[in-house]
């Protein structure tokens, strides 16, 4: 197909869609980026879903389911602060419930956009330029939601800066050996990190914010937020050294997170719990259902905003393998866990797998299983249903429910039957356990919306380098009006 | 300080970044010296081209991380094994397994923050206000689609006339002088 | 008089037994919190009173444990909850006096069914009648879970399917449980820390150095023959340690805050089964996993091996009850103790800290008994004696069941019971090193009266 065929009628209209990105022949493979893009026309389509004062009334719709969630949350928090965790189902011998499941699932999310900013950067795989940005924003908000779970299931949470080290009129300190304490430290680096990394990434971008945006409180706001950028270039090269250290800084933070919440397991004498096998299976766990998060957020986004032609079938058919990937270092995880109970010959293993699949809660397993396993990992081994938008959509919410309810499993099942049995009891979720769970996804959509409102969702300068006009090449041919390069 | 007076430099406009990185070489063959390239993504020719090879964000980055490491680190152990030891599980007081992994993330933490603050104290950024956001044509293109070339005003070469004479001939979609 | 067993009226007909409620009595002590909470020995029931039954008869009149069916005596009926209990004859149907007042007081009225309205003078001990089914279920608070051993034997090793899966597990492969009958004790004096499934804390094989406790280590020793599963100890230690009484809602979830339990495990089939009552409360491990976990410091262990619980730092993440292998940590998750009530304020022990709402407690081996001993051992220049310091429940214990004293006095009795050899220790293999050991029992049965399960073999 020639060039000139493809030049749409105004590639930089927010509402004229660049109809998918199509199979480039020489390859065989979908195209990353759409063909006919430049650099103006990238730039007019993101700047365009921002800086415009219409917003489009889906966006206002969403908004409010997802305020109205978190209006549910506020309460929630509100009664449990004024009760005390009682109103939960939280008990003897289930002593953490859906806060702590809630808390794991929420930050595990939060991983795949640090593996898509950082790994996949280090890695050098440039599709990952389209999404990482607001996968990133997935990441901080996701970490929002589950930070607040470690703050409000504690008894007394008005003291939780107990866990802070810092010299009080009491001389105590915190104790060093508890995972919990390991988690603050973690989860805090994680936010602080994946904020900074997320703010200096945007930081070009507020740059061209600020250059185009014609309403004065615009060119203010974003005029800060930029700190004056102005695309020197060795502002560039050490931004991307920045970028580079910070990617490979957030490689192992990414990975100690997870462990160190996996740790809160591990440690535990529980049978269930104190695995070796945790740390791996819960990193590969958390991008398996961070990769599902992602498909979930992006497949509605860019057909609502029309970005078919920078957020690719590529993209979802790499996601797709990427979660095809990590499902099965799930997989093998769970092979363990069953092939230890017997192998191990240590009764406290065989009784609590008997029991996780065939005891009273077994039912948690087998949803487990077919959620994150037998749907999954037949269906993703095949192209046609990794680029079959709708087939994926419906895999990211089955394999997030899948890694839900692993924590679940791990959390509820490993506690109710433990080692004495005259302290076995049950778990019987409340109102209150779902309404603050309900609550958090409405937090993250209206958090999300705000940031798809008044941010840059993809990143310009980084599509601008992939862009075909940014090859450095011999001298061009005279000027002409055509801005296509081909 | 009373603002500068005058003139800042002299900024030439393209429209690929080939042709930038074309005119940023010759300015240096040239003899250029106080010069610098606008892009709206990174052009690694054009830096290279105007002289900028090593930076110092490594080593800042390197310097915090050793400091997180050592700072938590020794906090732990203070706390643990001086300021109020206890018989926590029958566990030695210096538990150093369990004091690796605060000072592990605390080694990313600093780090991390020396890199980008670093990063930004050695551009000098924030710089809300510079000369060339006067330029009318800057802001219509250098954060999206053009590339610029500053010979600025402090090079010893530097004369407005042959200057902007000499900008000309690297074959520029326009060349603007920029006020303070 | 004659004490012939009366004729069955029809072939439905069951024999009704009226008892004394073991916790209420005849209802005299009905507005009594401690009382109602209390579980009732053998079927761990509180707040209630249920129509006993075995579980033969619970199928055979097609009936589930929690519904609420009617008794019919001579044309007077009352509804009540029904349970099976194990051991309990066939065909044959206790009820407990004392229950379903309505006039009782705050804590009292209400609770439970009133059986005496199917007693009359000419049957006051026991009497036939009939059960019918009515719908829906009462909603009983009973603390332990009972479920039946399905597994197959190749599973479990047991199993004619009416075994009780606890049971089986405490006994059979968790060594929590261990005794022998007396000629397995003199063929095998050590038996009760032999073998795979009774393993013996290994003190050598740590990977870092055993703590050193040189001057007063304080320990606890129960004897399993001794106990006989009569809750008085429970009951001193809310008296003691200012315990708050939680209500039959929160007992239902599981939340009642006794620091001591009595587990009740049947072995056997539970048709007739053999019963065995363990005293569980915190063992103050040298090793506790507890304190590992709390990130914020509130529970670490004092030079002479108290497990201390520091009620004001804790702020009531609950990984310690997670991490507690015995379950024996109460948390309050919501404001348990009763602030309000005046008169309970003059009942409550000045020497304990009443807890708030957020905060994890557990048994303390009496801490404030021992520091009453140590002030008045410091004013006289003395160490302190044994048997100076007794804790709450052993004071309480008819049998003398309980032991408390210092493990490094060679010459206490808790000591020479600890080198006993029937003495174990609960999940010794976790290597907590509890400083609570449990001397074995051995049971010399009468062969003539002992017809049930066969013997149990001490595994080997």
């Amino acid at each position: 197909m020639a060039p000139t065929d493809l030049k749409p009628k105004n590639p930089s209209s927010p509402t004229n869609p660049i109809r998918g990105a199509g199979v480039d022949p020489a390859t065989g493979e979908f195209r990353v980026l759409g063909l006919g893009q430049t650099f103006l026309s990238v730039t007019q389509k993101i700047a365009g879903i921002v800086l415009t004062p219409e917003t489009p009334l889906g966006w206002f719709a969403l908004f409010s389911v997802g305020g109205a969630g978190a209006t549910v949350l506020l309460v929630a928090i509100t009664w449990l602060f004024l009760k005390g965790t009682g109103i939960w189902a939280v008990t003897q011998p289930v002593a953490w419930g859906f806060a702590i499941i809630n808390f794991v699932w929420w930050i595990g999310i939060g991983h795949a956009g640090t593996l898509i900013s950082a790994i996949l950067l280090l890695f050098k795989q440039g599709w990952r330029n389209s999404i990482n940005r607001f996968a990133e924003a997935m990441t901080i908000f996701a970490v929002v939601c589950a930070g607040m779970f470690p703050l409000i299931h504690v008894g007394r949470p008005w003291l939780g800066y107990w866990l802070l080290p810092y010299p009080s009129t009491m001389n105590v300190w915190p104790q060093f050996r508890s995972p919990l304490l390991w988690d603050v430290f973690a989860v805090s680096t994680y936010a602080t990190i994946s904020v900074v990394f997320w703010y200096i990434g945007m930081v070009p971008d507020f740059g061209t914010f600020r250059d185009r945006a014609h309403n004065r409180f615009a060119q203010y706001f974003y005029g800060l937020l930029s700190l004056g950028w102005r695309g020197s270039s060795r502002h560039w090269m050490r931004y991307e050294t920045a970028s580079l250290l910070l990617s490979g800084l957030a490689t192992p933070l990414v990975l100690s997170v997870h462990t160190v919440i996996s740790f809160d397991f591990a440690v535990a004498v529980l049978p269930g719990w104190h695995t070796t096998i945790f740390p791996p299976y819960f990193v590969a766990g958390a991008i398996y259902s961070g990769f599902a998060m992602v498909l979930t957020l992006a497949i509605p986004l860019r057909k609502f905003y029309h970005l078919e032609g920078l957020v690719t079938e590529r993209h979802i058919d790499n996601m797709g393998k990427v979660m095809l990937a990590t499902g099965f270092i799930v997989a093998y995880g769970y092979g363990m866990e069953a092939f230890m109970a017997w192998y191990s010959a240590s009764h406290w293993e065989a009784f609590m797998f008997w029991n996780r699949v065939f005891g009273p809660m077994g039912w948690s397993y087998w949803v487990l299983i077919t959620c994150n396993l037998a749907i999954p990992l037949t269906t993703l081994w095949s192209r046609k249903l990794r680029t079959s938008i709708p087939f994926m959509f419906f895999i990211s919410i089955v394999v997030n429910t899948g890694m839900w309810f692993e924590r679940f499993v791990i959390v509820v099942t490993s506690l109710y039957r433990d080692f004495l049995p005259s302290s076995w009891g049950t778990y019987r979720a409340t109102k209150w356990d779902y309404m603050i769970y309900v609550g958090t996804l409405g937090l993250f959509t209206a958090l999300f919306l705000l940031f798809v409102r008044f941010l840059p969702m993809i990143p310009m300068n980084e599509i601008r380098m992939m862009l075909p006009g940014a090859k450095i090449g011999p001298k061009a041919p005279p000027k002409n009006a055509a801005e296509v390069v081909n | 300080m009373p603002p500068r007076e005058g003139t800042y430099g002299l900024l030439a406009e393209f429209d690929t970044p080939s042709d930038l990185v074309r005119a940023a070489v010759k300015a240096r063959q040239d003899g250029w010296r106080r010069m610098d390239c606008y892009t709206p993504y990174p052009v690694e020719e054009a830096a290279e081209a105007i002289g900028f090879h090593r930076n110092k964000v490594p080593l800042v980055t390197l310097i915090g991380g050793l400091m997180g490491l050592a700072a938590m680190f020794s906090l732990e152990t203070w706390i643990s094994v001086l300021a109020y030891p206890l018989n926590i599980a029958g566990r030695p007081t210096y538990s150093w397994p369990a004091f690796i992994i605060p000072a592990y993330e605390w080694t990313i933490l600093w780090a991390g923050l020396s890199a980008a603050f670093g990063m930004l104290a050695l551009n000098g950024l924030p710089s809300l206000y510079h000369p060339l956001f006067n330029a009318p044509n800057f802001r219509n293109g250098a954060t999206t689609d053009k590339f610029f070339l500053c010979l600025e005003a402090l090079d010893p070469k530097f004369n407005l006339v042959e200057t902007r004479a000499y900008l000309g001939t690297l074959d520029p979609v326009s060349v603007v002088e920029v006020e303070y | 008089m004659s004490y012939d067993a009366p004729a069955p009226s029809s072939k439905d007909a069951l024999e009704i037994i009226f008892r004394p409620d073991p916790n209420v009595y005849d209802g005299r002590w009905s507005n009594v919190g401690w009382l109602q909470e209390l579980p009732k020995p053998v079927t761990n029931l509180s707040w209630d009173n249920a129509a006993l039954v075995s579980g033969a008869t619970l199928t055979k009149l097609g009936l589930e444990e929690d519904n609420i069916i009617e008794i019919t005596v001579a044309g007077r009926k009352v509804n009540a909850p029904v349970i099976a209990v194990p051991g309990h004859p066939d065909n044959s149907v206790t009820v407990h006096l004392g229950y379903g007042r309505q006039a009782a007081g705050r804590v009292g009225s209400g609770q439970g069914f009133n059986a005496y309205l199917i007693r009359t003078s000419d049957a006051p001990f026991y009497t036939t009648g009939t059960l019918k089914k009515l719908e829906g279920t009462w909603g009983l608070a009973i603390t332990k879970s009972h479920f039946q051993d399905h597994r197959s034997k190749a599973v479990s090793g047991e199993g004619t399917g009416n075994n009780s899966l606890e049971a089986d597990e405490a006994i059979n492969e968790r060594g929590i449980i261990r005794y022998a009958t007396l000629e397995q004790y003199k063929a095998d004096p050590g038996f009760a820390n032999e073998g795979e499934t009774r393993p013996k804390t290994e003190m050598d094989t740590s990977m870092f150095p055993n703590w050193e406790y040189k001057d007063n280590a304080w320990g606890m020793s129960i004897d399993m023959n001794s106990c006989t599963g009569c809750n008085a100890c429970i009951v001193s230690c809310y008296a003691e340690n200012n315990i708050a009484v939680v209500g039959k809602q929160q007992v239902r979830i599981g939340r009642n805050m006794q620091w001591l339990r009595i587990d009740t495990y049947f072995e056997g089939d539970l048709s007739a089964p053999r019963a065995h009552f363990q005293p569980m409360a915190c063992q103050h491990c040298e090793n506790a996993p507890c304190e590992q976990v709390c990130p914020v410091g509130a529970t670490v262990h004092t030079p002479e091996g108290l497990n201390t619980m520091v009620y004001n730092r804790c702020v009531g993440t609950r990984y310690c009850s997670n991490n507690c292998p015995y379950k024996v940590r109460r948390f309050n998750f919501l404001l348990f103790s009763d602030y309000e009530t005046e008169s309970l304020k003059l009942s409550r022990n000045p020497d304990v800290s009443v807890r708030t709402r957020g905060v994890m407690e557990k048994c303390s081996y009496c801490v404030q008994r021992i520091t009453a001993a140590r002030i008045e051992a410091d004013k006289d220049n003395r160490a302190i004696m044994d048997g100076e310091v007794v804790t709450a429940c052993q004071q309480a214990c008819p049998a003398s069941a309980i032991t408390f004293g210092n493990i490094n006095d060679k010459g206490s009795r808790v000591a020479k019971l600890r080198s006993d050899e029937r003495s174990y220790q609960v999940l010794a293999d976790q290597n907590t090193r509890p400083r609570t050991t449990y001397v074995a029992a051995v049971l010399n049965m009468n062969e003539e009266l002992e017809q049930g399960p066969a013997e149990h073999p001490a595994k080997g």
